[in-house]
C-alpha cells in the first residue's frame, strides 16, 4: 500500500470517502439498534418502541449524511467516470439503514404484531438470521475500508459480504418453513406479518450485497 | 500566402475545432478534472504549441512530397471539398479525419491538373494509415497492461487523483500532436509556397484563433466523444492508454511528415484496451461504420477534386 495523503490532491474525495465510513458507521449503529429492539419486543421489555425509535433515528442520520455526500460527488469530487458508481453506492448503503427501518416498524406502537409473535422473534433461528444480517453489514464495511488498500485487499474481501448474504438467505428460509409448517395455532393476520418482517430485514443483507456489487464495478474500472 | 485560401483553411480548422473537440476538451470535460474554460485553455495552449514547434515539420505534406508542385486551383479544391465533407460529417455527429480527406483531395485534384503524383510517397503515406490504428492498439496495450498493474498497487482515493490527472496529461498530449500535425497539414494548403517559404507566424495564429472559436462555440456538449461514448467502454486508464499511445503513434508521423488521423488512432488504441480484457463493451456496428467511412471519405474527396478542378 502507498499512501499519497501528503499530496493533498484529493482532499475532497478523502472527506467523501472518510463520510462513506461515517455513513457505514450510521447504518452499522442502526441496525444494531433494530437487532436491540427484536430482542426488547421478543422479551416483552415495556421499552422496546424506545429502542424502536432509535432505529428511525439512525436512518434518519444516515439519510442526512447520504444527502450531503451525494451534494459533493454531484458538485464534481471524483473521477466523472465513477460518480455514479459512486452515487449507487451511497444509495445501496443508505438503502440498509431504510431495510432496517422498515422492518423496524414492523415492532412499533402501531404494528398489530401482538405478543403470540414473541417465540418466533426470539427464537434461536431469528438470532442466527439477524446476526448474519449484521455481519453482512460489517463485511461490507471490511470491503470499504480495504478500498483504500489496493486492489487485491478490495477484491479478497468482495465474496465475504455475498457469503452473509446467503446465510441470511438460508436462515430466512428456516425461519419461513417453520413459520409456515407450525402445529401451533397462530392468527393469521400475525403469520402474514412476521413473513412479511423476515422479507423486510432480509433487504438489509440484500442492499449490503447489492453495495458490494457497486464496489466490484469500480474495481473493474481500475479503481481499489 | 493566398488571402482566400488561408480564410478556407481558417473555416476548416473552425471545422476541425468543432469536430475535435471530444478529444481536445470532451475527455477532460468527461473526466471532471478541469471546468469547461480550464480545459479549453488547456488544449488551446496544446495545439500552440504542437503548430509552433513542430507544426513546420508537415508544411511540406502536400506540394513538394505527394506531388513536386501545386497550382492555386489546386489547393482551392482541396479546400472547397475538405470543407464540404468535413462539414457534413461533422453535422452527423461522425469523426472526420481531416488528414486523409485532404491527402484524398490533393491526389485528386492534383490528378486532374496533370501534374505528376509521386507514387511512393503516397504509397508511404497511406500505408501508414494502415499502421497507425495497428501500431496504436499494440502500445495502447502496453501502457494499459502497466498502468492497470501500476494503479493495482494503489488505494482508490489515489487512483482517483491518478486518473484526473492523467486525463489532464493525455488531452495536453492529445492537443499538441493534433497542432503539430493536422494545424501543420492546414498550414500545408495556405499557399503553393507553404512548403518552401518561411513560416509565417500570422497564418499560425489565425488558424490557432479559428480553432478555438470552434471548440468554444460548439464544443460545449462534447463531453466523451464518439468514440469513447458509443463505441465501447473503457476504464478511465483505457482511456488514458489511449489517448498517451494514440499521441505517441501521431507524434511519429509528424516526424516523418505523415498526415495521420488522431481519430483513427484512437479507434485502434481503443479497440487495442478493450481487447486487452476479457470483458469489454463494443460497439461493433459503429466501429464497422466509422471504417467504412475511412475507406469512403478520402475515395469521395478524391472524386470529388478530380472532378472541381477538371471543371474548374
Amino acid at each position: 500500500m502507498v499512501d499519497l495523503r501528503f499530496l493533498s490532491i484529493n482532499r475532497r474525495e478523502r472527506a467523501i470517502f472518510d463520510g462513506v465510513l461515517r455513513l457505514l458507521d450510521t447504518v452499522t449503529r442502526t441496525v444494531d439498534s433494530f437487532d436491540a429492539s427484536v430482542s426488547a419486543f421478543a422479551r416483552g421489555d415495556a421499552k422496546s418502541a424506545e429502542v424502536v425509535e432509535k432505529v428511525f433515528d439512525g436512518e434518519t442520520e444516515a439519510d442526512a449524511i447520504h444527502r450531503e455526500l451525494g451534494t459533493k460527488i454531484a458538485e464534481g469530487a471524483f473521477f466523472g467516470g465513477v460518480r455514479e458508481d459512486m452515487l449507487n453506492l451511497l444509495e445501496k448503503i443508505d438503502d440498509i439503514a431504510d431495510s432496517a427501518k422498515d422492518a423496524a416498524r414492523f415492532l412499533s406502537q402501531d404494528s398489530r404484531l401482538t405478543a403470540e409473535a414473541r417465540s418466533t422473534l426470539g427464537s434461536a433461528a431469528m438470532r442466527s438470521f439477524i446476526s448474519a444480517l449484521k455481519s453482512s453489514v460489517a463485511a461490507l464495511t471490511s470491503l470499504v475500508q480495504a478500498l483504500e488498500q489496493g486492489k487485491s485487499e478490495a477484491l479478497a474481501k468482495v465474496t465475504a459480504v455475498e457469503d452473509f448474504e446467503e446465510e441470511a438467505d438460508a436462515h430466512k428460509d428456516i425461519l419461513l418453513k417453520a413459520l409456515f409448517s407450525s402445529n401451533e395455532s397462530m392468527d393469521p393476520v400475525t403469520v402474514i406479518q412476521l413473513r412479511d418482517f423476515i422479507f423486510v430485514a432480509d433487504n438489509i443483507a440484500d442492499n449490503a450485497e447489492d453495495a458490494s456489487d457497486v464496489i466490484l464495478v469500480l474495481i473493474a474500472k481500475g479503481y481499489g | 500566402m493566398d488571402e482566400l485560401l488561408v480564410g478556407l483553411a481558417a473555416v476548416l480548422t473552425f471545422l476541425f475545432g468543432w469536430n475535435n473537440s471530444s478529444f481536445l476538451i470532451g475527455n477532460l470535460r468527461g473526466a471532471g478534472s478541469l471546468s469547461f474554460a480550464a480545459a479549453i485553455i488547456l488544449s488551446v495552449l496544446g495545439l500552440l504549441v504542437g503548430a509552433l514547434l513542430e507544426g513546420s515539420k508537415m508544411a511540406a505534406t502536400l506540394a513538394g512530397s505527394l506531388a513536386l508542385s501545386t497550382t492555386y486551383s489546386v489547393l482551392l479544391a482541396v479546400m472547397i471539398v475538405s470543407i464540404s465533407l468535413a462539414f457534413v460529417l461533422t453535422l452527423l455527429d461522425l469523426p472526420v479525419s481531416f488528414s486523409m480527406i485532404m491527402v484524398g483531395a490533393f491526389l485528386g485534384a492534383t490528378y486532374a491538373a496533370g501534374i505528376p503524383i509521386n507514387l511512393g510517397r503516397s504509397s508511404e503515406v497511406i500505408g501508414f494509415w494502415f499502421l497507425a490504428p495497428l501500431a496504436t492498439a499494440l502500445i495502447t496495450f502496453g501502457i494499459y497492461e502497466s498502468t492497470t498493474s501500476f494503479a493495482s498497487r494503489f488505494g482508490i482515493l489515489a487512483v482517483d487523483s491518478m486518473n484526473r490527472a492523467g486525463a489532464v496529461v493525455s488531452g495536453l498530449a492529445v492537443s499538441y500532436t493534433l497542432g503539430a500535425n493536422n494545424l501543420g497539414l492546414f498550414y500545408a494548403a495556405t499557399g503553393i509556397l507553404a512548403a518552401s517559404a518561411p513560416v509565417d507566424y500570422t497564418v499560425v495564429l489565425v488558424l490557432i484563433i479559428a480553432g478555438t472559436v470552434g471548440i468554444v462555440a460548439l464544443g460545449r456538449t462534447a463531453l466523451g466523444g464518439t468514440m469513447g461514448d458509443k463505441m465501447l467502454t473503457l476504464s478511465p486508464q483505457g482511456v488514458f492508454s489511449a489517448f498517451v499511445a494514440s499521441s505517441i503513434v501521431v507524434w511519429v508521423g509528424t516526424q516523418f511528415a505523415f498526415p495521420v488521423s488522431i481519430s483513427q488512432c484512437l479507434l485502434g488504441g481503443m479497440l487495442g484496451a478493450a481487447y486487452s480484457r476479457i470483458v469489454s463493451v463494443v460497439n461493433r456496428r459503429l466501429v464497422g461504420d466509422t471504417l467504412s467511412l475511412w475507406v469512403a471519405a478520402p475515395l469521395v474527396a478524391f472524386t470529388s477534386s478530380y472532378l472541381l478542378v477538371s471543371l474548374l
